[in-house]
């Protein structure tokens, strides 16, 4: 039933050429304790990867596509792959710098350049609006064209510039559709999909109005509805069937407590209970926790809400903390493609790990690569349950952050370590001092605004010191950096977070047409390589 | 009539009221349980060692899962909420009608301390117990205890009304020669304060999380530079 005869083939040719040995290119994460040890056995793991690639070019998968499958790490840059696949590798006890994560296996790869119609580093609505809608488009805009200014309240001005998205061409088709986030579903990556909004900030009715005020809209204009109303009401096709993530009180009335925090309510002012609409569809089922969520049948079920918390859901790391419980990004993938597998027509899906975009902006570099990671075993999840004959999918980044990885830390060194200088010493800066291997150009963990900083305090592991500015850096030698509450140092100090950075950021493709993944694209190509892997 | 036997008898029974009122007992320091709900006015001064000395004044509303602190002059406050496990802190910039709201992850990936206990009496306990008890008794009818001692480089002196669970004053005197100080003016019982928190629950609120995204947002961009609004001391850290 399932196939996967490239990456087979692939990897029956690797292990001829190694004599047994694991390919580097191509083998999971099982056999990433196979690291070479000898200047020979480097060179014949260098010539199975090109001979694989050999194999792959003559075996080009040129199939149209019944499924898509998109993935987006939202701020995953190519530093954080490296990074979380150290990190993954070192927690399993295996050779991290060997290690790849699930994606990194895939066939083809190329870069995407991620600047936007008006930004140089972009923000995600424009970025994630090129990925699904093949435009590139201003900050702030989801699904609507550049030539709309932020903040247009008109709908009929918002529907003059919209621009219709692979969510919406393949419910036309008669397939089946879904989005599923870590962050919230009316989040400008997930909402790009099935809304159309000059202004990524108008998740609920409420927003708008607020920003409207006492501004009367032009003649022959109403207001545009917000992202959680369009989501309820997208109506293309026979409207999409998962929308998992968080952001429940953008779907409630503010009349109405939040059932996990009962001390917070809806923020809708308009009345409409969104979540009760959805229920009352056919065979539709409204959920948000995880037992709600693992109840749910999926052959019997035909659109499924899941709004796991206020915001966006936990990141990874604190997942198990939950008061209600919530799924896995990998439990959600899971669970979107047992219910668009129902279709024979075929489905689209995007799946983004919003929260790694969080925690770097937090400069928590643990939360980054964890969720990571997470995401990472999502992908696995989906290429288990679907087949690389019929399924194209698309692992990549919205655009990348600061996190750098320097010095020269020893082969194994922990990668959320203090960079080390062999024989168990560890390098020091000019001033003498020890310094991390990850670490931020800007960012909350460096010189405050005020001119002091923050150091991180190994024996509470929480309470925030204040340190005098004093000229010089803290001295990190008995600070563990590896503790998940650590905050890397920036060069750079904001008060609030740290920033998007703007250098390209990874595409990995597997599937039909995966082969129109190739050099640097602009990001918007990812739209036009799933349409023509879906013919439409 | 007021002969001088009487007069001594009153004097005497005012004397024995006023001794029994000092023996009476001082109820322990019991941070443990959860404090009485209550609103206070407190004052914090800072004197440099260089003799420069700012001071701000500000509120406090304290019931059983909700904290609330505004600084009036700097058009400021912070409000915590506690629903079972989780804790959400909002920090308030009324001029703004605006707030940035803190989940209880992004407060531990920012080491800020969220401990309840500490937020709701303004005393760490784990201060508290490095402390060494100097005096107790009652003052102005209330009972008090007062703690002293040093913390690294650290003088403290710390007094609570134990009815309360409140400081009535805090002194934290650095190595580097700086005063800080913490006094109670005024409390109320909870209902009974002359003042309400502003409302904000028609702010503009924005996840912490979110801040990164909003890049061109005027507001972000002061609190990115740290202009967001003044800061509220007043805890023993």
């Amino acid at each position: 039933m399932k196939s996967h005869s490239r990456i087979s083939l692939v990897v029956a040719a690797s292990l001829t050429v190694l004599g047994g040995a694991s390919a580097p290119a191509l083998a999971d994460n099982a056999s990433a304790a196979s690291v070479p040890t000898s200047g020979a056995e480097w060179f014949r793991a260098g010539r199975s990867a090109v001979e694989a690639n050999k194999l792959v070019n003559r075996e080009l998968n040129t199939r149209r596509a019944k499924n898509v499958i998109l993935f987006v790490g939202d701020g995953m840059g190519v530093s954080t792959v490296t990074a979380a696949r150290i990190l993954d590798g070192q927690q399993r006890g295996v050779d991290g710098e060997w290690n790849r994560l699930s994606f990194e296996n895939f066939s083809d790869l190329a870069l995407s350049v991620t600047a936007s119609a008006n930004q140089q580093t972009s923000d995600s609505a424009p970025t994630a609006t090129a990925m699904v809608a093949g435009i590139k488009t201003n900050d702030g805009a989801i699904s609507v064209d550049q030539s709309i200014t932020r903040g247009e309240f008109c709908a009929e001005v918002t529907r003059a510039k919209k621009v219709k998205t692979i969510m919406e061409r393949a419910e036309a088709r008669g397939m089946s559709t879904g989005v599923v986030s870590t962050a919230r579903i009316t989040h400008a990556t997930p909402a790009v999909n099935y809304a159309h909004i000059s202004n990524r900030d108008w998740e609920a009715d409420s927003s708008i109005d607020r920003d409207l005020g006492a501004t009367v809209l032009p003649s022959g204009c109403t207001k545009v509805k917000d992202i959680a109303a369009q989501l309820v009401d997208f109506s293309v096709g026979n409207g999409l069937e998962v929308a998992l993530g968080g952001g429940r009180p953008y779907f409630e009335p503010n009349t109405k407590a939040d059932p996990e925090y009962p001390t917070r309510m809806g923020r809708r002012t308009d009345g409409r209970d969104l979540t009760a609409e959805w229920a009352a569809k056919p065979r539709a089922a409204y959920v948000w926790n995880k037992a709600q969520f693992d109840a749910v049948d999926p052959r019997r079920t035909k659109r499924l809400l899941g709004l796991f918390e206020p915001s966006h859901v936990k990141y990874e790391a604190d997942r198990a903390n939950d008061t209600a419980g919530e799924p896995s990004v990998a439990d959600m993938t899971r669970k979107a493609i047992e219910m668009l597998q129902n279709n024979p027509k075929g489905f689209y899906l995007m799946v983004e790990g919003g929260r790694i975009d969080h925690a770097h902006h937090a400069g928590n570099a643990y939360r980054a690569l964890t969720d990571t990671i997470a995401l990472a075993e999502a992908v696995k999840v989906a290429r288990e349950m679907t087949d690389d004959k019929d399924t194209l999918i698309i692992v990549t980044a919205d655009h990348s952050h600061t996190m750098s990885i320097a010095g020269y830390p020893s082969r194994g060194n922990p990668i959320l370590g203090k960079t080390d200088a062999g024989l168990d010493l560890l390098a020091k800066d000019s001033l003498g001092l020890p310094y991390t291997t990850l670490g931020y150009l800007n960012g909350p963990a460096g010189w405050t605004g005020n001119g002091s900083r923050r150091e991180f305090d190994p024996v509470t592991e929480f309470v925030t010191a204040e340190i005098p500015f004093s000229g010089e850096r803290p001295d990190l030698t008995d600070v563990d950096t590896t503790n998940p509450n650590y905050l890397q140092e920036s060069a750079i100090p904001t008060a609030g977070a740290e920033t998007h950075a703007g250098e390209e950021v990874a595409i990995y493709a597997n599937g039909p047409r995966s082969y129109l993944v190739r050099g640097t694209l602009e990001q918007n190509a990812i739209y036009h390589v799933m349409a023509n892997a879906l013919g439409l | 009539m007021h002969s001088p036997m009487r007069n001594a008898a009153m004097s005497l029974l005012l004397l024995v009221l006023v001794g029994c009122g000092d023996q009476r007992p001082v109820p322990p320091l019991e941070l443990a349980q959860s404090p009485p709900p209550v609103v206070a006015e407190f004052r914090t001064t800072v004197e440099s060692a260089q003799g420069g000395k700012t001071l701000s004044q500000w509120r406090f509303w304290r019931s059983h899962d909700r904290i609330e602190r505004e600084n009036p002059a700097a058009q400021t406050g912070d409000l915590w909420v506690r629903d079972d496990r989780t804790l959400f802190h909002t920090r308030l910039y009324h001029a703004d009608r605006r707030g940035i709201e803190y989940r209880s992850e992004d407060l531990q990936i920012l080491n800020a301390s969220p401990d309840w206990t500490a937020l709701s009496t303004l005393l760490d306990p784990r201060l508290i117990g490095a402390l060494r008890e100097r005096e107790h008794g009652w003052r102005d009818g209330y009972p008090y205890r007062r703690y002293t001692g040093e913390v690294g480089d650290v003088a403290w002196d710390i007094t609570v009304r134990t009815d309360s669970m409140l400081p009535t004053r805090i002194e934290r005197r650095g190595a580097d020669r700086q005063v800080e100080t913490v006094e109670l003016l005024r409390s109320f019982e909870f209902g009974e304060s002359p003042w309400q928190p502003t409302a904000s629950a028609d702010y503009a609120i924005l996840d912490y999380a979110d801040l990164g995204d909003h890049e061109r947002d005027p507001f972000v961009m002061r609190v990115q530079a740290g202009e967001g609004g003044g800061h509220l001391h007043g805890h023993a850290h």
